[in-house]
């Protein structure tokens, strides 16, 4: 995902709260449909080969429970296939349940995309303008936290090789950890101690201060961004106009398949297939090049 | 053109009886490069604090600091914080933010540039320090070294008019520590910056600077070129203090009885000195150490480790070992597996192959005790003793035996007067000794020391040779991993090089250093070709004889 990953920070932004917001509301079927293809085929190019199966492992579970407890408490719908006990257990609720864990699972893999594609200091960067102080201390807690869980392990090891770790009862090896824990406590605020002489030193407290970060908004940005704005606008057309609109309860209704609903389906299926478009292009390209070569 | 002026400037800090400056006066001349030194203790920090206004501690002070011969009370806030530079020992704690690049950036912030100005200044800053390759990494992901370099980069940044550091590379390894001195010689060279360092490794800052200050409890003894102050001090007698952190070439020169006219500071000059003298036949072999007890205490064998599975080696097939009595030292670079070795020794970390034995004693197996490379890590409590006695408490002892186990392990290390101190508020040398003293109460057979020298300064380290050779003669075996070729030549038994995972060489010290050509102390640097066995400076002088007396051998 290096070809989207590389755009602007806000342009990622915007793309990712649109994609997120719209899986979200969406009730039709197909759009929901179009987002999981979407979230797996980002996933598939962006992630770490390794990642994927344990992300699989843990979540396919959890969305099984989501599909099978919404009949279980939903009773709404008219098509019963069985009774449990005195309850009905219907076709609509169970397809409601369904959909409802596809839309989750596309969120979970758009929320791993952007995780990868968007980092820390990228989502600071855009409020660093704001509020410059703010960031700056943001960014000293994502240095510092990584910095104290190093430390944790260190004291820990240190003290067990010394043989002050061995208590038998669970009680005093509560202690120990707990004695470590405020150890690296006072090193870490010791040692803040300094960092801030340091940025005493480079004159952290002058006023008048201004962020500076390494993103450019280049034409290509602005030709995305816009891309974006109007498919967005596109598929929101649609939700609010209700041609695409779309109902689980009472009944089934049949899939919009209206000119206007086939335009709304379009916009976001291009939407969706933004990253892993730029990025097959891009790879396209790199093939083209060395086979030029 | 005189850029700092220091004008009788007297420091006291609260509640302290004795005054830590005493009416220091010296200036600064554009564009020289000038090396403040000194016993540990002796001002030198609180001096240069002084000096950058937005450090300065809190006290009573007289006199007055000028730059540019504007009193620094009078500078605008801006000037000061971007005109003075400050870069500080410890290279860790002086980053700020996660990235490197906004690490670089982190002044030019503060004064407010503009994002186009900031830019430029931080790529050029970048290029001509050639770490451009580190740009976009995390801060975290740097060795000690490059930290070092980026701290010093992102002052170079707001384009101070003179650079303040205190001992920069006092928590480097000596490669990235003489990588540093010669950034620093290079922006005094190329780029005229005026610089004035504070520093205990004189071995290599002394050929660098025009000029040496010498500090003696709050005053400026001494104030004059390299060679002069270097001259002096080895002719004073009794000994000065100072003497031992000389630079070896000087300090063989005191021990030929400082004849010649110019004191030699360097390799170069150390060698040139040695043209006059002749040199005895190498001295009868000491009787191996290793070979003199027969079972090992400690062994490793053919033993592997790393450490995740798709981890590269770190160790690969490691044989050692270790014997009761002995002092070995095991060094080699940055990132080579020395840790790891002691982390297996000490239990904490497991070989996938191979075996790590230890011998049987009468209660159990030979006992090992580690001391980590920043001791700050063993401590837990208030103060020294509350420390000590909770150590006790946990192994185990009798509640009324405690007291005297721990003022007799006082006694040892001579440490009773820290006993009811805070461990944080000792300095770095006598951190180390309350580390030991407690790793010590657990009476270990087997004592592992992670880079014991690391911040220490010349005394410092002639106190812990000292201490462990008494620990050696008790029976304790000691592994020492160090990067300290000096301090290994002059307190080992047995010196072992670890490379690639294994163990290459491991033979007393002077035929160990004395085979190396490069990796070796700076006295047998000087000595090569005159007296090949000699690594220690007193050997090298103790083999010189004066030239044209007809009873030189050789």
């Amino acid at each position: 995902m290096r070809a989207f990953s590389a755009l602007h920070p806000s342009v990622l932004l915007v793309y990712f709260l649109s994609v997120l917001l719209l899986t979200m509301f969406a009730e039709n079927p197909v759009l929901r449909g179009i987002a999981l293809l979407g979230g797996v085929l980002c996933a598939v190019l962006s992630a770490p080969t390794g990642g994927k199966r344990k992300t699989l492992r843990t979540t396919l579970p959890f969305l099984l429970i989501v599909a099978l407890c919404n009949p279980l408490f939903v009773h709404e719908g008219v098509t019963v296939l069985f009774w449990l006990g005195d309850t009905p257990f219907t076709l609509e609720a169970l397809l409601y349940g369904v959909s409802l864990a596809l839309t989750l699972a596309a969120v979970i893999l758009w929320c791993g995309v952007y995780n990868r594609a968007v980092s820390s200091d990228k989502l600071l960067f855009l409020f660093g303008k704001a509020a410059p102080r703010l960031t700056m201390t943001l960014c000293m807690a994502l240095r510092f936290l990584p910095q104290l869980l190093r430390q944790l392990r260190a004291a820990d090891r240190a003290q067990t090789a010394l043989g002050m770790q061995t208590a038998a009862d669970r009680k005093g090896r509560i202690r120990g950890k707990l004695r470590v824990l405020s150890s690296v406590l006072s090193i870490s605020l010791e040692n803040a101690m300094e960092t801030a002489a340091s940025m005493q030193a480079r004159g952290h407290v002058l006023p008048g201060r201004t962020h500076f970060a390494l993103y450019r908004f280049t034409l290509r940005d602005g030709v995305l961004l816009t891309t974006i704005l109007l498919l967005t606008a596109a598929v929101l057309a649609g939700f609010i106009s209700g041609e695409a609109a779309y109902a689980f309860y009472p009944r089934l209704t049949a899939l919009p398949a209206t000119p206007a609903a086939v335009c709304t389906y379009v916009a976001f299926f291009a939407l969706s297939l933004l990253p892993a478009l730029l990025e097959v292009v891009e790879r396209g390209k790199w093939k083209f090049f060395v086979s030029k070569i | 053109m005189e850029i700092l002026r220091i004008e009788n400037l007297s420091f006291t800090y609260p509640l302290a009886e004795r005054s830590a400056l005493e009416s220091v006066s010296f200036s600064v001349r554009q564009g020289e490069f000038v090396v403040l030194c000194g016993g540990t203790g002796c001002g030198k920090t609180t001096l240069l604090r002084l000096i950058k206004r937005e450090l300065a501690p809190h006290g009573t002070r007289t006199g007055n600091v000028f730059l540019h011969d504007a009193p620094m009370d009078t500078l605008d806030a801006r000037a000061s914080a971007a005109e003075i530079g400050f870069v500080m020992q410890n290279p860790e704690n002086q980053i700020v933010t996660d990235k490197v690049w906004h690490e670089l950036a982190f002044g030019a912030e503060s004064l407010g540039l503009p994002t186009q100005v900031i830019r430029r200044r931080v790529a050029e800053t970048a290029s001509w320090l050639g770490i451009e390759g580190w740009f976009r990494q995390d801060t975290d992901t740097l060795s000690g070294g490059q930290k070092q370099l980026l701290n010093l980069a992102s002052v170079l940044v707001m384009q101070p008019k003179i650079l303040l550091l205190d001992e920069p590379t006092a928590q480097l390894d000596p490669i990235a520590a003489t990588e540093f001195l010669n950034t620093l010689a290079r922006l005094n060279r190329e780029m005229g910056m005026t610089i004035l360092l504070v520093e205990h490794r004189l071995e290599e800052a002394f050929a660098l600077a025009d000029r040496v200050l010498l500090l003696e409890k709050g005053r400026l003894i001494m104030d004059a070129a390299p060679h002069a102050v270097a001259e002096a001090l080895c002719k004073t007698s009794p000994p000065h203090p100072m003497c031992e952190a000389l630079p070896s070439a000087a300090r063989i020169y005191r021990l030929l009885g400082a004849k010649k006219e110019r004191c030699p500071i360097s390799v170069r000059e150390g060698r040139e000195l040695l043209q006059d003298y002749s040199f005895s036949a190498p001295l009868p072999k000491a009787p191996d150490a290793a070979l003199k007890s027969g079972t090992a205490l400690a062994e490793l064998r053919e033993v592997w480790f790393r450490y995740a599975r798709d981890l590269p080696d770190v160790l690969r097939g490691l044989t050692l070992q270790l014997y009761a009595g002995e002092i070995c030292c095991v060094l080699g670079g940055n990132g080579v597996g020395k840790t790891t070795l002691l982390n297996l020794l000490a239990g904490t970390d497991k070989p996938y192959r191979g075996k790590v034995r230890l011998a049987k004693k009468e209660s159990g197996y030979a006992k090992t005790a580690l001391l980590p490379q920043d001791p700050l890590l063993l401590f837990t409590e208030d103060t020294v003793r509350a420390d000590l006695l909770s150590l006790l408490q946990i192994v185990g002892v009798p509640k009324n035996e405690r007291e005297a186990r721990v003022a007799a392990a006082a006694q040892e290390l001579h440490i009773e007067t820290l006993l009811d101190r805070h461990p944080f508020d000792l300095s770095g040398g006598e951190q180390q000794k309350c580390a030991l003293s407690k790793v010590l109460l657990t009476n270990p057979d087997l004592l592992l020391l992670d880079e014991p020298t690391k911040g220490m300064d010349a005394a410092c380290k002639q106190g812990l040779k000292v201490l462990l050779r008494t620990l050696r003669e008790k029976g304790l075996c000691i592994l020492i991993v160090t990067h300290d070729a000096e301090f290994a030549a002059e307190t080992a038994d047995r010196c072992a090089l670890l490379f690639d995972g294994e163990i290459l060489s491991a033979a007393p010290p002077h035929d160990f250093f004395s085979e190396n050509y490069f990796y070796t102390t700076a006295a047998n640097r000087i000595a090569r070709g005159f007296c090949e066995h000699a690594v220690t400076c007193e050997a090298v002088a103790a083999a010189a004889k004066p030239r044209g007396k007809a009873d030189a051998p050789c």
